[in-house]
């Protein structure tokens, strides 16, 4: 019968998941007799099998919250979102009508200022209509309204006074909860030319939650050009380090990234565990792979 | 009575499985950090051990040998702890 030194390299296959039916039967042998090796298999596979899940509070924090802006925004109605939804797009696809009805309210904002405050609305309710529609980032990327010079101020517990250039500038007091807040804060982190504007969207950001803005965080975090946005995102992202898409993200963060702050973050955010610098420094450099007893 | 029985059952169950995780945390948290990730990799986020290798930058068969002794820390630990029956 073999020893356990013998069988160590079929356990690691087994671990792995690459372990062949002959193997296999070699390794049952074994932990008929041992104890030790038994108890690693069953460990294995009681993982394997989901079976000693970790802590999932957060995750189901996130997924409340996601409903009720999901409420809210009236996708119980698919129907009707449906129907307005093709309604937008026939007509603000076609480039030329969207450019044109833009400069009709560009000319009537110079010349014909109480005239503009009626048509203002009217713009108002038509970016309401698309920032419904726009689902995902990629929504808003593709989205016929550009937001530019995004302003956002907190005034109370509640509201956000919101400023942003559509051609022409509107200033106005949302809610957190309406659709305008949320695309002009997904449309922020795409469009804002300096730093501080995106350090400001970000900031914002865990105030209103939607998941085209989990999805422009992402999308920061992995792209942006400048490390501290980077880093300020990749903190927002941390209520949410259980949702799949973050934890997908953060992988790609650890593949990818060159600062060490922002790696040592993703670490932190995939196992849940605080480490100085210093060490896990040491740990991740080190050659020796030993265990340590903390 | 029967209703009553299966919710004291599902109870009891959920409190058996929240000491479990609270054990397990415990010895997954003695690990160091390299060790745990992959531990975090393989069986919380589903990851190949050829992606772990590429995460740790290290190779496929140092994976498998840091997974093996994390296995045995953790198996190690839970029984000096006397916990091991609980999980096992």
């Amino acid at each position: 019968m073999k020893s356990c030194k013998e069988v160590k390299p079929l356990l690691e296959k087994y671990i792995s998941g690459e372990i062949t039916e002959k193997e296999k039967y070699i390794l049952d042998e074994h932990t008929a007799h041992c104890a030790d090796c038994r108890e690693i298999v069953i460990l294995h596979n009681r993982f394997i099998a989901g079976e000693l899940p970790l802590p999932e509070s957060d995750i189901k924090i996130f997924k409340k919250m996601r409903r009720e802006v999901i409420h809210k925004i009236g996708y119980k109605n698919e129907s009707v979102v449906k129907k307005f939804s093709s309604l937008i797009e026939r007509f603000f696809t076609k480039p030329a009508i969207a450019v044109s009805f833009a400069l009709l309210m560009f000319v009537s904002g110079i010349f014909i200022p109480r005239l503009w405050q009626n048509e203002q609305q009217v713009i108002l309710g038509q970016i309401k209509q698309v920032a419904y529609t726009n689902k995902s980032f990629e929504d808003v990327e593709n989205s016929p309204y550009i937001f530019q010079n995004v302003k956002f101020k907190a005034l109370d517990g509640n509201h956000i006074a919101l400023s942003f250039d559509l051609l022409t500038h509107i200033d106005i007091v949302r809610s957190k909860d309406d659709p305008i807040v949320k695309e002009a804060l997904a449309q922020s982190l795409l469009t804002s030319k300096g730093v501080g504007g995106r350090l400001k969207a970000i900031s914002f950001s865990d105030q209103v939650i939607s998941p085209k803005i989990k999805e422009g965080l992402i999308y920061t975090m992995l792209n942006d050009e400048n490390i501290a946005v980077r880093l300020k995102t990749i903190e927002s992202l941390r209520p949410y380090k259980k949702d799949k898409d973050v934890q997908k993200a953060l992988l790609q963060v650890l593949k990818n990234e060159k600062s060490v702050p922002m790696r040592l973050l993703a670490v932190e955010l995939l196992t849940g565990v605080k480490n100085s610098s210093e060490s896990v420094m040491k740990e991740l450099g080190g050659k020796n792979e030993i265990i340590h007893i903390q | 009575m029967m209703d009553e029985n299966s919710s004291v059952f599902n109870s009891e169950q959920k409190i058996i499985a929240k000491e479990e995780r609270a054990v397990l945390m415990k010895s997954l948290f003695k690990l160091n950090t390299k060790y745990r990730l992959a531990v975090v990799l393989r069986y919380y986020k589903e990851t190949p051990v050829k992606e772990i290798a590429g995460i740790l930058d290290t190779s496929e068969a140092v994976v498998k040998n840091m997974l093996y002794r994390s296995l045995q820390h953790i198996r190690k630990d839970l029984k000096n702890r006397g916990a091991l029956d609980e999980i096992m």
